[in-house]
């Protein structure tokens, strides 16, 4: 058994204050507890062996497609702007934002537009709430393929305007870059960034380093290499969003980057906005996931926002650092997001490797060209081994939220059991419990999702669930604990739709049988009133006077035997009509049952 | 890539655990129990153990079979070796085959199998059978049958000799007394009327104080001095649990706690007889294998640690209850069956609320405002 929960109290109270006494970097303001976690081993060592491969060089060349698919944010899709036989140059738009959460694309090399098609990597981001995750497995998805041609080549007139002097700019005109550089969160929800940023009444901007997924060493190799461009593009950010005070969690196990970052913050220090900005870097305890957006706003200021609501909402904008450095490139070169770092590892590879691939890179490219053993590969995963998503398709491009490309050998990946696998019944042991970051209980959770008892799900929490599959890890019985949460969710997501048009379905319905009613109705009175007029008929009474007191009484003309026969076919006329309405709206009820 | 028999979503890393590894763990934190149990009192211990694991097995197997599940995925569990071990440090050594039999029948199917299993379970099973068989067979499970036992100066057999382990066996399976291998000599003990987990309410002290005077020590072998060994050994394998992370600390502190707290208010020095000292309530008695290992039954335990602590300290409190004001003798076993009917109402009342959502309190007071 490994350590995965016994060694939790250890990361969390012991090395804190061992690091307090040592004076080694500490914890430099209070830290707030997160509930639960696991400490996973990190595997982290293989990728961080070498810099970061830039990718038109020597190692990696231009693939020979560049696959852009239009949707790499959570958001509609964007519209392509070039036709198939286009040329394209390096950094030209090539897909235009719509919608209030649309995001631009941009070519990241020159080359001619071969086709917008369905991809065949069909991948999305999982969690997109507007699909459920069986979908988002199989779906397949438009995208814009652009055969390179080599060259590289980018046409000095469409480059965007660089912003040289940042500091006088007023955050509108940066909003506009950062919205037109296309960028979306790179840490993996790919939420557009300039929504984001243009939220109002922000205090604190966090800026995430803590990197908690095993495997996973985008950020860290970033924060070694660029933490300048990092700190900068924080800075930027800064202004943009009126921050007061900026926070830069990493986790303290990344001493490398801890070092470098505060080096480039040292740097800055000369300068009158670092003095202005209230930069502070803070060490996070090294617990999955501690780099969650809420898990680590709670950690470093204790803000916790109310269930249902953004961090934003309550004035905390997290970015990671990926993002920063993206702002930074967007705003002071000028170049839009058409590259980012993405880890390349897994027991399978060998050569781990951080690589700054150009988006749309084809991953079989990448595998390929850093040396991959075909036999050992059993999955290819894109994202971490705990929140990541399986790659149906070696095809797959990198998208703008892809940070790890994970070719799993059986050493890394559980390829036991399957989702469909029996698995044990719940022991009710709790451990899930111990280590949910959200507080939930999940073996509630799990009964109540399992038996698809939709208000007791929500009603503890199902929707608070950020799926970091922690429960699912620590589960004695190996119930995959996740799936049914995903299953539930998009049962109800789906309840929920199927119920509006219930509604509407059935307003209409009963609107249709008021008219129904009315029309009954109507002819029945019909029926009444001749019927009056045959009793008056009977008793003698004159009709035309009694209804047309002063007129000639034409009508008079008529022997009292014609009003008769003439009411006696209206009669007919009536009931006729009134039976065939009720026949008709019975004919209704039946077929409506 | 062969996407057959693979799981499509995440996570993707391989579990930590297992309930088979939980359940071995158990059985290896009982081991230095079992092992000072067979060296105080005989070897009958080990054939009790032997019969209820291979009855367990089989009532399993019939019943999972009878379920129409897969037997031998289920057997693999381990869980009913985990009951077994638990009722046969229940069961006096010496006691007939077929009362370990029923006792792990009872344990089987009205512990577990009535509920739905593994997991399911409103009672502790070993708990159930227990005390089921103390209300079936009073005289069989109250008598201490035991080789080399009873009053020391005339029990010439030591339990763990040749002569010794025959004699067990003929107690055990009372037709090897007609094969007559050997003598068969056993004096009927009315001293303890115990199993570990029958107190011998409050003669036992004096008889404790009385054997230390005639020179006994804790480490020789004598029934009477291997009380307070085999509660180590159960607070030692108890430890061992809680130092792998199998059980957490909330419901073995709070009922020991709850015990020591209770007997330490009422003790009187010189009133023994009547309340007994502390530790005689939590070394003498079965209170350690009750707290570290019956009580920490996840599935008839609540899972909150406020809930669990709650439930630590109603057991505790129904423990010392039953034990100074209750006419049974037994009071670990009761109390655990008693305060696990509590345990859904305990579980429901002290459900966490995740993070973002208002707290209990929060929630009954805006109730409470708006009804003013």
């Amino acid at each position: 058994m490994t350590r995965v929960r016994r060694s939790l109290w250890a990361a969390k109270y012991l090395k804190p204050m061992l690091q307090r006494i040592t004076g080694k970097p500490g914890w430099s303001v209070k830290l707030h507890a997160l509930p639960g976690g696991i400490t996973p081993a990190s595997h982290k060592f293989m990728s961080l062996r070498g810099k970061i491969i830039h990718m038109p060089s020597g190692k990696i060349p231009l693939p020979a497609q560049l696959i852009l698919p239009l949707r790499q944010h959570s958001g509609p899709d964007s519209v392509p702007v070039v036709c198939v036989g286009d040329y394209v140059y390096k950094h030209q738009l090539i897909a235009e934002a719509v919608g209030a959460q649309g995001v631009c694309l941009h070519a990241p090399s020159s080359g001619v537009v071969s086709s917008i098609t369905f991809s065949l990597p069909a991948i999305n981001p999982p969690r997109n709430p507007e699909r459920s995750w069986q979908q988002s497995l199989t779906e397949r998805q438009l995208a814009i393929v652009i055969d390179t041609d080599g060259k590289d080549a980018q046409l000095p007139g469409l480059a965007a305007p660089i912003i040289t002097r940042w500091q006088q700019q007023s955050p509108t005109d940066l909003l506009q870059a950062v919205f037109n550089a296309g960028l979306c969160g790179l840490g993996g929800a790919g939420f557009p960034t300039a929504i984001k940023l243009g939220s109002p009444a922000i205090h604190t901007l966090i800026i995430n380093g803590a990197e908690c997924e095993p495997y996973i060493t985008a950020d860290e190799a970033l924060m070694q290499e660029h933490a300048a461009e990092v700190i900068e593009g924080a800075l930027i950010i800064q202004r943009i969003c009126g921050a007061r005070t900026c926070v830069i969690g990493i986790e303290a196990d990344k001493q490398e980057a801890i070092a470098a970052v505060q080096q480039a913050i040292r740097q800055f220090d000369s300068s009158a906005v670092a003095q202005q900005s209230n930069l502070s870097v803070v060490l996070v305890p090294p617990i999955y996931p501690s780099g969650g957006e809420k898990q680590l706003i709670r950690i470093i200021t204790g803000i916790q926002p109310p269930s249902g609501q953004r961090p934003v909402d309550v004035g905390v904008l997290c970015h990671s650092v990926a993002t920063a450095r993206a702002v930074y490139k967007a705003v002071a070169t000028g170049e839009p997001l058409v590259s980012r770092v993405t880890t390349v590892t897994g027991h399978a590879m060998n050569a781990p490797a951080n690589v700054e691939a150009l988006i749309g890179t084809p991953v079989s490219h990448l595998l390929a060209h850093l040396g991959v053993d075909d036999t050992k590969m059993e999955r290819l995963l894109v994202g971490g081994p705990l929140m990541g998503y399986l790659a149906s398709d070696l095809d797959t491009p990198v998208l703008k939220t892809s940070n790890c490309l994970l070719a799993g050998s059986d050493q890394d990946i559980n390829r036991v059991a399957s989702d469909k696998a029996p698995h044990r019944d719940c022991i009710r042991c709790d451990f899930c419990a111990s280590v949910c970051p959200v507080t939930l209980q999940p073996q509630t959770l799990y009964f109540a999702a399992r038996h698809q008892r939709h208000e007791a799900s929500i009603e503890n929490g199902l929707f608070d669930c950020i799926e970091c599959g922690a429960c699912a890890v620590v589960c004695p019985s190996h119930i995959p604990l996740v799936d049914y949460y995903r299953e539930e969710k998009s049962i109800i997501r789906a309840d929920n739709h199927s119920g509006q048009q219930k509604y509407w379905q059935s307003l209409f319905e009963k609107h249709q049988q008021r008219l129904t009613i009315t029309a009954v109705d109507q002819q029945q009175r019909k029926l009444d009133k001749l019927q009056h007029k045959l009793d008056a008929i009977a008793a003698g009474e004159s009709l035309s006077k009694a209804h047309q007191p002063e007129a000639p009484a034409p009508i008079a003309a008529k022997s009292a035997e014609q009003i008769k026969q003439e009411i006696a076919a209206a009669v007919a006329r009536t009931r006729a009509r009134k039976v065939e309405l009720q026949n008709k709206s019975e004919d209704n009820q039946d077929s409506g049952q | 890539m062969n996407l057959v028999n693979h799981r499509l979503s995440s996570p993707f890393l391989k579990p930590v655990y297992s309930v088979p590894g939980i359940m071995a763990a158990v059985l290896l934190a009982l081991i230095p129990a079992a092992i000072c149990y067979t060296w105080f009192f005989g070897i009958g211990f080990l054939i009790n153990l032997l019969i209820t694991s291979v009855f367990g097995l089989l009532f399993e197997a019939l019943v999972m079979r009878a379920r129409g599940r897969p037997v031998f995925f289920y057997l693999g569990d381990l869980s009913i070796l985990v009951t077994a071990a638990l009722l046969s440090f229940a069961l006096p050594p010496g006691s007939p085959w077929w009362i370990a039999a029923s006792g792990i029948f009872i344990a089987c199917i009205f512990g577990k199998h009535v509920f739905g299993g593994l997991g399911h379970n409103v009672f502790n099973p070993a708990a159930l059978a227990y005390v089921s068989l103390l209300i079936l067979f009073p005289l069989q499970m109250t008598g201490w049958y035991l080789p080399g036992s009873g009053n020391y100066a005339e029990a010439p057999i030591d339990p763990l000799s040749m002569n010794g382990i025959f004699t067990s066996l003929q107690l055990s399976f009372p037709w090897l007394r007609d094969m007559a291998l050997t003598p068969f000599a056993v004096t009927p003990d009315g001293f303890a009327t115990a199993t570990p987990l029958i107190e011998y309410k409050f003669a036992a002290p004096a008889r404790l104080l009385m054997a230390e005077s005639d020179g006994f020590t804790v480490w020789q072998r004598d029934a009477r001095t291997g009380w307070e060994m085999l509660a180590m050994s159960f607070a030692l394998g108890g430890l061992l649990l809680l130092w792998r992370g199998i059980i957490s600390w909330h419901i073995p502190v709070s009922v020991v706690g709850m015990v020591f707290l209770l007997s330490t208010v009422f003790y009187q020095p010189g009133q023994e007889a009547i309340f007994g000292s502390p530790w005689l309530h939590l070394f003498s008695t079965s209170t350690l294998i009750g707290a570290f290992f019956i009580a920490t039954d996840p599935a008839s335990a609540p899972s909150s640690a406020m809930g669990k602590v709650i439930y630590g300290a109603l057991i505790g409190a129904a423990m010392y209850s039953i034990r100074i004001w209750g006419s049974y003798l037994d009071s670990v076993a009761l109390a655990i069956l008693a305060v696990n009917m509590c345990s859904p109402l305990i579980e429901q009342v002290t459900a966490r609320t995740p993070l973002g959502h208002p707290s209990r309190l929060q929630r009954s007071l805006s109730v409470w405002r708006k009804t003013k």
